[in-house]
């Protein structure tokens, strides 16, 4: 069903808080670089519809975890930057805690060594 | 001379532009950065060397087809949808009013032309006041009845506030606004045996205040939440 064990749509919707969240830690990101980020990290098996991106973005932006600004980048075309907020670093601590949780955990059953927080 | 399939880009833009004006889901910030990611989606594209038009076609399957990107972007901001819809509702009833009102006089001007002798075809029982009877019940049916019979059928066939995530609440609507066309119903009916017309009239008031109310209730009811309040992903 996925030949090149791409992740399944119910995880790629959990884990696009998590994600988008953790790629704005490391600095304040436009919607194609956030994409462009995640196909990096997951070596192409986190396939986003790119336009779902931004309902994600918003949703976020509305309950205050990042922030949202228009720029002109040196092109002289126009981005809507986002940054993370205080609160969304907040979130972000508790996502990675709840996820190393449930990491963990499947790693004791699978017999792996956990990665270390 | 150059041939007339010759790609341009402008034209290909203003044309994705338009597809997206008409998904009403989306403001005008979300069309303005959506084509921001096509741009430089596109410019990804040609960096590897693919040729204009194809960078065009490919950005835009990539991104999404419009009604797609309604779907996502309502399903992200039930609320939006939500608001949009008290408002038509509310502009709804209003309407209803007017029409209503026009229609009253329409109707009252053509049953008060039917000559008085025709009442000779009205039971006897009614006579003397069988004018009145024809009016207010014809005049309630057309203006009242008819219409918000019409719009629980829409309702119910999809045809009105059709969406995939109220669809659900269709039978319990459909269950209440019945219950509130007989409460409407009853009241007039009940109106009907008060001695005068004042009577009537402020029952079948009651009945339409208390329909009104009642569907605004039904309609602003909240929907039932999903397991995943997420958008769906997914290539």
């Amino acid at each position: 069903m996925y030949p090149k064990l791409m992740l399944s749509k119910d995880l790629i919707a959990a884990s696009s808080k998590p994600l988008v969240l953790s790629i704005l830690a490391e600095g304040e990101s436009y919607g194609y670089e956030i994409l462009q980020r995640i196909r990096e990290l997951s070596g192409g098996r986190i396939e986003w519809s790119e336009g779902m991106l931004y309902p994600v973005l918003h949703r976020l932006e509305r309950d205050g975890l990042v922030q949202a600004e228009w720029k002109r980048a040196e092109s002289g075309r126009e981005r809507k930057y986002y940054s993370l907020s205080i609160d969304g670093k907040k979130s972000l601590d508790q996502e990675r805690q709840q996820w190393l949780t449930v990491h963990k955990s499947l790693c004791k059953l699978w017999n792996l060594k956990p990665v270390s927080t | 001379m150059e041939p007339q399939t010759r790609f341009n880009l402008t034209t290909a833009l203003a044309g994705w532009r338009q597809e997206l004006q008409a998904q009403d889901a989306l403001t005008d910030e979300d069309r303005r950065e959506l084509e921001s990611h096509l741009l430089d989606s596109m410019e990804g594209l040609r960096r590897l060397g693919l040729p204009e038009e194809e960078c065009f076609w490919l950005a835009r399957r990539r991104l999404g087809r419009p009604e797609e990107l309604h779907e996502q972007f309502t399903l992200a901001d039930p609320g939006k949808v939500w608001r949009e819809r008290a408002y038509w509702f509310v502009l709804g009833l209003f309407a209803l009013q007017w029409l209503g009102l026009a229609g009253r006089g329409i109707l009252r001007a053509a049953i008060l032309s039917i000559p008085e002798s025709w009442s000779v075809y009205a039971p006897t029982w009614w006579a003397g006041s069988w004018r009145l009877f024809c009016l207010e019940t014809i005049v309630f049916m057309v203006t009242w009845i008819l219409p918000a019979i019409a719009i629980v059928l829409l309702m119910r066939h999809g045809r009105l506030f059709a969406h995939p995530r109220t669809s659900d609440l269709f039978y319990s609507r459909w269950k209440l606004s019945l219950f509130g066309i007989s409460t409407v119903l009853i009241l007039a009916i009940l109106g009907l045996y008060g001695s005068d017309h004042f009577f009537l009239n402020f029952m079948m008031e009651i009945g339409f205040r208390m329909y009104g109310l009642l569907a605004l209730l039904v309609w602003l009811m909240p929907k039932p939440s999903r397991t995943t309040a997420q958008p769906a992903f997914g290539g």
